[in-house]
């Protein structure tokens, strides 16, 4: 089978679905690949460094869709509503499709990629088991946003992060407040302790407490009520807004003596929950950051604008957007490894293997219909009759 | 044949040596369980000394048959016995000369 | 000094030696000279019997020794290194045998001058001696699995077993009353036999060697009694050494093996004793100081973290452990599993934080391959990424997902907070194995033991 990769065309990504290290897996395993020429520039990967690898490099983006019998993408339709509308009419019936499609939030794009009768692999999906690790995209990029977003933070921040006893005085360590304990938030911690923060904690689920702990966090505890919070998969429920008003209202002091908050709370497949109000924000000294990595998704702050800093009252507000394509060399590696996994795992042996749990529950998109259980709800649409489609 | 007296003090032997025993294995480490069941096993054979007394003296047949056989049965004890604990033990080393 | 003072220093030696025997293979450091002091104790103990007036006639004693030895030596050195109880309890039979026959032959012989004082002894150790020799054959039998294994339990066997060591009793009693009649000592004899046989048959397999701690300590009391019956104080103090030495082992084993005492001792007795083979996998719980005794003959050491180190935060234990063993000349590798601990790099971050330097950090793909020659695999906090059911079951959760097989080392030790299941909610099957050590505890404070052990 062919493995084509293209340029990603939404504004401002520059990462690639594959990097040259991961065409000799795909190759060992029996698959060839062809790569749109300049796809891996951004990344830092020059087109040289496939062919050498043994990728076929051509200049026509709609020969890759041509030839290529998978397409791996970074953000395929869904994640890239306005641009990606231009690859629909090179899709063949019959291909698959494997990436970032945004099924949650974007779900119109499922109803229209499936007249093209391709088969559409949305990552967002894949269970969160034991197995499928490697194959984790969301986890992967979550971490370069975690990190990432403890870097932007420290580069916004006019002090420094970590504590200094010199001749000229005692440099104070740098605050840093993380709420939303996933994967994102641990790696948030971890880097901001790397640089000598002292860093707190805070997530609604109660098995996190130890997690944050467990990467020298200190946990804030809150008295609410939180019985069955857990969603699974490391996400949370969502609450009534009763909840969310009086968790603001216990986090106010805490955000208040942080000199950073990084915010990483995100609900699978709804807004974001709002915590941190424009008031708890006015509590906060002049000089203050704080990062929402939310922001793409409603944002954790009120004040938060995706993709720009808003400065409110000396507080500076980042509305981190896309910060995995910010760090798009290794971030591309991560997601190259995830997608050889997952392409591997799937395309393996004979071929898909649609009641297999892994190739089920990741799959968005078949034979003109759309798949997925929740995604048809979000369209009104019936659940499907057939149980095991194929 | 011995005196009274002298059951008495063999008694005070018998009660010394087991409290000594007792003392000295109490705290042995799991490791060690094995290799001590073998080294006591090897201990037990100081049948020996009453088989020799036997199979050596002066003594009519049927007596000096049986100490012959006591005593090839207390060296089997004694050769399996010591043989099986160095085993053991060698697999503990590590490195040689440590 | 006259023969029989030179034969008394010979023996006090020889006595000593014997208790020296046991203090040194008390312990780890000073096992190894253990079984030599043992060895010559006994060897003393040998010289000093022949140096004897009463000792005339060497020929048969030569001639035995030598019979004994060809037997004894095979037994030893031709035998698996997994066959050890079997062969201990044949060796014992042995022994116990030797303990009987001498019984026998002084009965025989001085029978009619014993007072009832020295009878009692003699019948005692004629009862040991033949009890512990049938029923240390039958442990080998069962170990070796010439017979089932299973405990073998009839109706009425209480009653069975009771009767015969009654009529033993009973027989010792008449024969130290009324000094004879001759004709019942082979009653005793057999009743001893008897009884050997019957209190072995219902304990199970598993339970054989914790018996065999037992009837090394019956072995023991016989050789004791031997020697008050001699009048011989290095039976007497070898004896007991042997006797109170496996009482107490036998309790350590049983309890080591989470095994009740007296269940293993009174199944014979009727209570409880129907457990099935499968039942409670044991695993071997060891202390921190033996983990210490075992790295510090290791040449070489992988160390695998896991989430439990990070709970923990013993990363820092873990670099003082691990510069510890480099100094002392012991090769050092971390090996790091991609989905260690609770994020991407989990395991990074703390041992970067602890000053571990990238170069002692491996892959998994780059370490599987040292595992076979690794002496010691060292397990911190690390549950599924090192369960080989991964490997061999397919219908576990984990099945096919790659992991660091620590199961290859020639030790492993695990350190762990409880047997309560991983991430994956799922028994790891190493827990099980012949090689691993668990040591339960915190992270850090059972690193913390252990470094403290290796340096004192």
């Amino acid at each position: 089978m062919l493995v084509g990769v293209v340029r990603e065309t939404f504004p401002g990504e520059r990462r690639v679905a594959l990097t040259p290290a991961a065409v000799p897996e795909l190759r060992r395993s029996g698959f060839g690949v062809v790569v749109e020429a300049g796809a891996g520039l951004g990344a830092g990967f020059p087109d040289d460094l496939y062919a050498e690898k043994g990728a076929e490099v051509v200049s026509d983006r709609r020969e890759v869709f041509a030839r290529a019998d998978i397409i791996a993408q970074v953000r395929g339709y869904g994640a890239n509503p306005e641009a990606g509308r231009a690859d629909l009419p090179y899709l063949r019936p019959g291909q698959y499709l494997v990436g970032f499609f945004d099924p949650f939030a974007n779900p119109e794009a499922a109803l229209e990629l499936a007249p093209t009768g391709v088969t559409v692999f949305a990552l967002e999906l894949l269970p969160r088991i034991t197995r499928a690790q490697p194959m984790d995209a969301l986890s992967s990029q979550a971490t370069v946003a975690g990190y990432k977003a403890a870097i932007l933070a420290a580069e916004a921040l006019p002090k420094m992060f970590p504590m200094l006893i010199t001749a000229a005085g005692t440099i104070t360590p740098a605050r840093v407040f993380v709420i939303g304990v996933g994967v994102a938030g641990l790696q948030a911690i971890a880097t901001a302790r790397r640089l000598g923060a002292v860093v707190s904690a805070y997530d609604v689920r109660p098995a996190a407490k130890e997690e944050a702990q467990s990467v020298g966090a200190r946990f804030i505890e809150l008295p609410l009520e939180t019985a069955g919070v857990e969603a699974g998969g490391g996400y949370a429920r969502p609450m009534d807004e009763d909840f969310y008003r009086r968790q603001r209202e216990l986090l106010t002091a805490v955000v208040a003596e942080h000199d950073v908050v990084i915010t990483a709370a995100m609900v699978l497949g709804r807004r974001a929950p709002v915590l941190v109000t424009a008031q708890m924000v006015a509590g906060m000294r002049p000089g203050s950051v704080v990062v929402d990595l939310a922001a793409e998704r409603g944002g954790n702050c009120e004040l938060t604008r995706p993709g720009e800093t808003v400065e409110v009252n000396g507080v500076k507000i980042i509305g981190a957007s896309n910060l995995p394509a910010t760090v798009p060399y290794d971030a591309s590696q991560m997601y190259g490894r995830n997608i050889v996994s997952f392409v591997r795992y799937v395309f393996g042996r004979a071929g898909p293997d649609f009641g297999e749990e892994i190739t089920r529950e990741t799959l968005l998109v078949r034979e003109g219909e759309v798949i997925n259980r929740r995604v048809r709800e979000l369209l009104g649409l019936p659940p499907l009759v057939r149980e095991g489609v194929g | 044949m011995t005196e009274q007296g002298d059951i008495l003090t063999n008694l005070f032997i018998f009660v010394l040596a087991s409290f000594l025993g007792l003392e000295l294995i109490r705290h042995v480490s799991r490791l060690l369980h094995t290799p001590l069941m073998s080294l006591t096993n090897a201990i037990s054979a100081i049948a020996i000394v009453g088989s020799i007394l036997l199979a050596g003296g002066h003594h009519d047949d049927l007596t000096v048959a049986l100490g012959a056989v006591a005593v090839a049965a207390s060296s089997a004890n004694i050769v399996g016995g010591y043989l099986i604990t160095e085993r053991i033990l060698r697999m503990f080393r590590g490195r040689p000369g440590r | 000094m006259t023969p029989d003072r030179l034969t008394e220093a010979v023996y006090l030696v020889s006595a000593v030696l014997f208790i020296l025997a046991l203090k040194f293979m008390s312990e780890v450091r000073t096992a190894r000279w253990g079984n030599w002091a043992g060895a010559l104790g006994m060897l003393l103990a040998v010289a000093g019997t022949l140096m004897r007036p009463e000792v005339t006639d060497y020929r048969w004693v030569a001639l035995a020794v030598v019979v004994g030895s060809l037997v004894g030596a095979p037994m030893a050195l031709l035998m698996p290194m997994t066959a050890v109880p079997q062969r201990t309890a044949l060796s014992h039979a042995f022994g116990a045998l030797a303990a009987g026959l001498v019984g026998t032959a002084e009965f025989y012989l001085r029978g009619p001058e014993l007072n009832p004082f020295f009878m009692g002894v003699l019948c005692l150790e004629v009862l040991l001696g033949y009890l512990t020799f049938t029923g240390s054959l039958l442990a080998f039998a069962k170990l070796q699995e010439l017979i089932p294994t299973r405990p073998i339990v009839y109706p009425g066997r209480n009653y069975i077993s009771l009767s015969v060591l009654g009529l033993g009793v009973l027989t010792a009693l008449v024969l130290v009353v009324n000094r004879g009649p001759a004709e019942l000592f082979p009653v005793l004899v057999g009743a001893a036999l008897l009884f050997g046989i019957l209190l072995i048959l219902p304990i199970g397999g598993a339970d054989m060697p914790t018996v065999i701690a037992i009837l090394n300590s019956y072995a023991g009391l016989s050789s004791a009694f031997m020697g008050f019956l001699l009048d011989n104080k290095l039976l007497i103090v070898a004896g007991a050494l042997d006797g109170s030495s496996g009482l107490i082992l036998s309790i350590l084993m049983c309890r080591a093996m989470n095994r009740s005492f007296t269940n293993v001792l009174f199944g014979a007795f009727g209570r409880v004793v129907v457990e099935k083979a499968e039942e409670g996998r044991t695993v071997q719980a060891y202390t921190p100081e033996d983990a210490a005794a075992v790295l510090s003959t290791a040449r070489s050491v992988i160390i695998v973290t896991g989430y439990g180190m990070a709970a923990s935060q013993a990363q820092h234990a873990v670099k003082e452990l691990a510069d510890l063993l480099m100094a002392r000349g012991v090769d050092v590798k971390f090996a790091i599993h991609p989905v260690a601990g609770r994020m991407p790099g989990h395991m990074n971050v703390l041992l970067a934080e602890a000053g571990v330097p990238y170069d002692l950090l491996y892959e998994m793909d780059e370490i599987n391959p040292l595992f076979p020659e690794t002496d010691v695999a060292l397990v911190v906090g690390a549950n599924d990424i090192t369960n080989p059911a991964a490997r061999t079951k397919p219908d576990s959760p984990i099945y096919g997902m790659p992991i660091l097989e620590v199961d290859k080392a020639r030790t492993v030790i695990f350190i762990k907070r409880s047997l309560a299941p991983g991430f994956a909610g799922i028994d790891n099957e190493l827990f099980y194995l012949p090689q691993t050590m668990m040591v339960f505890g915190d992270a850090k404070k059972v690193l913390t033991q252990i470094i403290a052990a290796l340096k004192g």
